[in-house]
C-alpha cells in the first residue's frame, strides 16, 4: 500500500537520521575531536528550514535520543538541543528567505556557532567542564558550514525522488475487478 | 588382339617399374597434377584448423582467464580474512596473556559503538548486566586501562574513556612513584594533575594506576608522559600524557568483574579465577 506523502517524508527523514547516525559513529566521528563536521546539525537545520514539524521533527528528535543514548553525557541534553535547533530553524525559515545556498550556509554557520557555545556553557554548568578555547572549535564550524550545501543538495535530491515516486504511484490507474 | 598385347605389355612394364620402385607414367602424371592441389588444400585446411583451434583456444583462454581472475579474487579475499583472523588471534592472545597476568575475574567484550558527539569520549560494548557488568567496573585492554563502565543495559554497557573530560584516575609515575590524578581533556591526550614542581617528571615516563580509587587495579599502564611544562609561580606542573591504549582503533576489551586486589605485574600463568563467557 502506498503511503501518503507526508508520512513517506517522515519515514524518509527517519531513515536519513539513522544513516547519518551510523556514518557519524563509524566513518566521520572518531579521532577528530572538536574538528568534526557536525553533520547532525546540518540535517536538523535542513529539517527546520524546509519541513513542517510533522515531517521534520521526529527525525530531529530521533537524532537527539540516539546521540544522548550513545554519548557519555547526561541524557536529554542533545535531545533538547536538537529540538531547539529545529525550532530555531523552523521559525527562521518562516521569517527569513533561506532558499539560496549562500543564505543556507550562513544559517548553518550561525546555528553551529550558537549550538556549540550553548553546549560549551551547558557543559560548564552541568559538568564543571573547563572553559574551551573557542578557536579550537572554529575549524569544525567552518567545515560544517562549507559542507552544508552538499548535504542540503543530497537531502533535496532524495526528497525530490521520493515525491516523484509518490506522484508516479498516485498517477497509476486503478485496476478494475 | 593388338589391344590385349598392348595391355599385357603395359602391365609387364608397370610390374617391372614397381619392382624397380619407380612410378608409372599415369601415376606420375596424376601425382604431379594432383599433389599441388592437395598441398594447397592441405595448407588451407591446416590454416583453417589453426584458426579454429586458436579461436577455440582463445575462447578457452578467455574463460580460463575469467576463472583465474575469480580465483585470484577469492584467494585475495581468503588471504584478507586470514590476515584479519591472524590479527584478531594476536589481539586475543595478548588479551589472554593479560588475563593471566591480572589476578581478577574478567570477561572479554567487543566494542560495538562509539560516541556520536564531539563532546564526550565513550564507547559501547556488547556485554551488559546479564554478563554481570555493572557501573564503575574497570575496562582494560592488554595495552592498559581503557575506561570505566558508566551505565549498563542487559546486553550492552557504556564505557567512559580515560580521555573524557569527566574521567579521573588515581595515578602514579612509575619511575618516581609520585602520586597524581590522570584527568581526561576531551582531546587525544590526558593531563596529569597535582604534580608538585619538585617532582622529577621526564618525557617518556610511564604512568600507571595507583589502585587507590577502588576501580582500577594497581599497576596497570595508563600512558606515557609526552610533555612537561612548568611556569614559575604556579603550584603544579602541567604534564601531558598520551594514553597507552589507542581508543579509536580498539576492538576488544576486558571488563574487570572481580575486586582489584592483584598486582598485574605479578605473573600468574595458571590463574584459576579466569572465567570465560
Amino acid at each position: 500500500m502506498l503511503l501518503r506523502l507526508p508520512m513517506s517524508k517522515t519515514f524518509l527523514f527517519l531513515a536519513w537520521a539513522a544513516l547519518l547516525f551510523i556514518l557519524q559513529t563509524s566513518w566521520l566521528g572518531p579521532a577528530s575531536g572538536y574538528r568534526t563536521i557536525h553533520i547532525f546539525l546540518i540535517f536538523v537545520c535542513y529539517l527546520g528550514i524546509t519541513q513542517e514539524p510533522a515531517t521534520g521533527l521526529p527525525a530531529a528528535l530521533l537524532l537527539g535520543v540516539l546521540t544522548d543514548t550513545f554519548s557519555g553525557g547526561s541524557f536529554g541534553m542533545f535531545l533538547i538541543l536538537y529540538l531547539l535547533a529545529y525550532l530555531v530553524g523552523f521559525s527562521a525559515g518562516k521569517k527569513v528567505y533561506l532558499q539560496s545556498v549562500l543564505y543556507r550556509v550562513g544559517a548553518v554557520l550561525a546555528m553551529d556557532v550558537s549550538f556549540r557555545l550553548l553546549l560549551l556553557n551547558l557543559l560548564r554548568v552541568l559538568e564543571d567542564a573547563p572553559v574551551t578555547d573557542v578557536t579550537r572549535v572554529l575549524p569544525g564550524i567552518l567545515a560544517t558550514a562549507l559542507m552544508s550545501p552538499v548535504c542540503f543538495w543530497v537531502f533535496d535530491a532524495s526528497l525530490n525522488r521520493l515525491e516523484m515516486l509518490t506522484h508516479a504511484g498516485r498517477a497509476k490507474p486503478r485496476a478494475r475487478g | 588382339m593388338c589391344a590385349f598385347c598392348f595391355l599385357g605389355m603395359a602391365a609387364a612394364i608397370a610390374y617391372k617399374e614397381r619392382e624397380q620402385g619407380r612410378l608409372g607414367v599415369i601415376q606420375f602424371l596424376s601425382m604431379e597434377a594432383a599433389a599441388p592441389v592437395q598441398q594447397g588444400f592441405d595448407r588451407l585446411t591446416r590454416k583453417l584448423v589453426g584458426i579454429w583451434e586458436s579461436y577455440i583456444m582463445l575462447v578457452n583462454v578467455d574463460r580460463e582467464n575469467r576463472e583465474l581472475r575469480e580465483q585470484i579474487r577469492r584467494l585475495k579475499h581468503e588471504i584478507n580474512s586470514y590476515r584479519e583472523e591472524s590479527l584478531e588471534n594476536r589481539r586475543l592472545r595478548e588479551l589472554l596473556d593479560f588475563k593471566r597476568r591480572v589476578d581478577t575475574l574478567m570477561i572479554p567484550a567487543e566494542v560495538v559503538g562509539r560516541d556520536p558527539s564531539d563532546w564526550y569520549r565513550s564507547i559501547i560494548i556488547d556485554k551488559g548486566s546479564r554478563s554481570h557488568v555493572r557501573k564503575d567496573m574497570a575496562v582494560v585492554s592488554y595495552e592498559g586501562i581503557v575506561g570505566r563502565v558508566i551505565s549498563a543495559s542487559p546486553n550492552y554497557a557504556k564505557i567512559l574513556l580515560i580521555l573524557d573530560r569527566n574521567s579521573a584516575v588515581s595515578a602514579v609515575i612509575q619511575r618516581t612513584r609520585a602520586r597524581s590524578i590522570l584527568s581526561g581533556t576531551g582531546e587525544n591526550y590526558c593531563l596529569l594533575k597535582y604534580v608538585a614542581p619538585s617532582e622529577d617528571v621526564r618525557v617518556g615516563d610511564a604512568v600507571i594506576s595507583s589502585g587507590l580509587n577502588g576501580i582500577f587495579p594497581k599497576g596497570l599502564l595508563l600512558g606515557a608522559v609526552v610533555r612537561v611544562d612548568y611556569r614559575p609561580g604556579e603550584l603544579f606542573q602541567t604534564i601531558r600524557v598520551a594514553p597507552a591504549v589507542d581508543v579509536y582503533t580498539l576492538e576488544e576489551v576486558m571488563v574487570l568483574l572481580g575486586p582489584p586486589h592483584a598486582d598485574p605485574l605479578r605473573i600468574t600463568p595458571h590463574a584459576p579465577q579466569i572465567t570465560d563467557e
